[in-house]
């Protein structure tokens, strides 16, 4: 009954429970139901002991993805390598991953400690270290005083911390996380996802995270895939994504950003309707563009004197005031809508809704992607 | 004043009427087992233990009732083991699943006497007639549709996570289904192992085809003692069984009731 070729054989002596983060990669990976994809060729490089999340909305692929990396599904091509080793086609209970299921399918008939154990024992650890061993998993999710209890017996949070404690007690060297605070309120996520952070970061595996959930990709991840229709549109950590998207679902997608149409023209002209700035788009093909704006990076004048950069002339169409600043939906002569976040010292009388105003912007500050 | 409607009365009656004779005419058996009269049908006024300790004093009875329990429990765990196995494949919705489901059914719609001319041609070639092995292979082919029929319906109500999250632990085939998938669906398998039990213990039909003298079993012994002569001993075996019977019912039910 002994599985060999892990590393859960080595017991650890220092009163922690400690991983060699793997090497993730995947090169071309597709998977297609019937006709439809979905996942297109992914590539994805993961560092060990990287944390990475995958984000994007319903039906993009990321459980497809994870699934293929747990080996519940076999790509239709490419290839999944794990710390140099193949394991496209290995069976998921010989690839030594953990994962952590979204209801957290514990075992309904085991206690938490004997939850915990279980991974151990499919590893042929005797009964006593493993025993010993799941007391120090539970011990680093906080869970000692409960490991005699049945899942049904322990709130959402504590069968979460159970889920998470059962997925690394066996070292693995990658984590896999599918929305593992799906169930929770969002109170209890904050402070979880601070807790996995934490046990991730003690135990250092390198771990694939996926939510749908852009506050939480922010807060947790090394680096960010955001998924779109079974591509992953961009690979970069959570500053890269909001100061450089490279696609105007990526602006869209993480934080709040206002969008321009306009047009490159040869030498670098970036025109749009009512503005335009000189030479901001030197390295880009002329055509259809769209300039993104983050709202922090829009300030709200009277009048366009004194004005440097960009601006473009608007109305007022909605003013919120949200403690520390001001957030205008300002609304062009063309009809498009500028969000702009306002410091509160800086808009000590704010312009009421229908005043007439400029929306202005230094050139560096908008980025200009081309359809 | 409301007036109680004559049709929630009629069928109260309705529903007495059936009850008692769904359970009179087996109670009849419980009087006749302590009455003095030899013959079995007839009450007179004195009352008697005597064919109770015939019954358990006769060995050819205690031969008939071990063979019983022996193959009962053979194809039990026979039928148990096959027929929750088999429930795990199928309940992966293979292509060939469903037609796979409803074969293994035949044997509940397929006469036994043509089943028991079949089986006794087979087991006469493998020279497996007249022993205790050949009757649990043909009693479990009886009991298989019902373990599968009622594992099956205890996987439909497992979350197929479980044996995910098994497999991403480290659990192979085997491990999983002693592990995880048996516990979890185990109130089916004890209702099956129940259905499975009893369908083997009154088996008359196909057991009347492949046993001999030293192989009978009781529902055999029964049927052969009843032809040549009627004695109020059947009652009294009657009463045993009955009661018997009950206790497995009560514990089923409390069975049940605990789960839920
Ligand atoms: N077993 C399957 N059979 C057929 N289509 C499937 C199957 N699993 C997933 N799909 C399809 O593949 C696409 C991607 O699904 P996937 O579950 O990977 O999305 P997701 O990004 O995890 O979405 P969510 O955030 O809702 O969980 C969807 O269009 C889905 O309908
Ligand atoms: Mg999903």
């Amino acid at each position: 009954m002994t599985t060999t070729t892990t590393n859960a054989g080595n017991g650890t002596t220092s009163g922690q429970l400690h991983a060699k983060g793997a090497e993730l990669r995947l090169q071309g990976v597709r998977k297609s139901f019937g006709d439809s994809v979905a996942v297109h060729g992914v590539d994805l490089d993961l560092r060990p002991g990287e944390f990475l999340t995958m984000l994007g909305p319903s039906g993009s692929g990321k459980t497809t993805t994870l699934n293929m990396i747990a080996g519940f599904l076999e790509p239709d091509s490419g290839v999944v390598t794990l710390s140099g080793k193949d394991i496209t086609h290995t069976p998921p209970h010989k690839r030594d991953i953990g994962m952590v299921f979204q209801n957290y399918a514990l075992f309904p008939h085991l206690s938490a400690l004997k939850n915990v154990m279980f991974p151990l024992q499919m590893r042929g650890v005797d009964k006593k270290s493993a025993r010993r061993r799941a007391e120090l998993a539970l011990e680093m999710v906080e869970l000692s005083h409960l490991a005699k209890r049945l899942p049904k017996q322990l709130s959402g949070g504590q069968q979460q911390r159970v889920a998470l404690a059962r997925a690394f007690v066996f070292e693995p060297g990658l984590l896999l996380m599918d929305e593992p605070l799906g169930a929770l309120d969002k109170r209890l996520r904050e402070t979880m996802q601070v807790e996995i952070m934490r046990v991730c970061r003690e135990v250092g595996s390198t771990v694939v995270y996926v939510t749908h959930d852009q506050d939480e990709a922010l807060t947790m991840s090394d680096r960010i895939a955001v998924y779109n229709h079974g591509y992953v549109e961009q690979l970069d950590t959570a500053e890269g994504l909001y100061e450089r998207p490279t696609t105007t679902f990526v602006a869209g997608f993480i934080g709040d950003s206002s969008m321009l149409s306009c047009q490159v023209r040869p030498g670098g002209d970036v025109v749009g309707s009512g503005w335009h700035t000189a030479a901001s788009a030197r390295d880009m093909e002329p055509g259809k563009a769209t300039l993104v704006l983050r709202p922090e990076s829009v300030t709200v004048r009277a009048d366009g004197t004194g004005v440097g950069g960009c601006s473009v002339q608007a109305t007022v169409s909605d003013v919120f005031y949200l403690g520390s600043h001001v957030k205008y939906l300002l609304r062009t002569e063309a009809g498009e809508t500028v969000q702009a976040h306002v410091p509160r010292s800086e808009a000590p009388t704010p312009f009421a809704r229908g005043a007439s105003v400029v929306a202005a912007w230094k050139p560096e500050a908008g980025i200009v992607l081309a359809e | 004043m409301r007036t109680v409607p004559a049709r929630w009365l009629a069928l109260r009656a309705v529903a007495v009427l059936v009850g008692l004779f769904l359970i009179v005419p087996t109670l009849m058996v419980v009087p006749m087992s302590f009455n003095g009269s030899s013959t079995l049908g007839v009450l007179n006024g004195d009352w008697t233990t005597r064919w109770y300790s015939d019954l358990f004093g006769d060995p050819r009875w205690r031969a008939a009732a071990a063979n019983s329990l022996k193959i009962a429990l053979g194809t039990t765990a026979l039928s148990l083991l096959l027929g929750t196995l088999a429930a795990w494949g199928l309940s992966k919705g293979t292509r060939f699943g469903e037609l796979i489901r409803g074969a293994s059914l035949a044997p509940v719609v397929i006469p036994p006497v043509i089943l028991g001319v079949g089986m006794y041609t087979v087991l006469l070639r493998w020279e497996l007639t007249g022993s205790l092995t050949g009757l649990v292979l043909a009693h479990t082919v009886l009991a298989l549709p019902f373990v599968i029929v009622s594992v099956s319906a205890s996987f439909a109500q497992l979350d197929p996570v479980y044996e995910r999250a098994a497999m991403s632990l480290g659990a192979n085939g085997f491990q999983r289904f002693v592990r995880v998938v048996v516990p979890l669906v185990a109130p089916g398998v004890v209702a099956g192992g129940l259905f499975a039990f009893v369908t083997s213990w009154d088996e008359i039909v196909v057991a009347i085809f492949l046993t001999d003298a030293s192989t009978r079993t009781l529902p055999v012994e029964m049927w052969i003692q009843m032809r040549t002569q009627v004695t109020p001993t059947l009652a009294a075996l009657g009463t045993a069984l009955f009661a018997l019977s009950t206790v497995a019912l009560l514990a089923m039910q409390l069975l049940r009731r605990d789960e839920s």
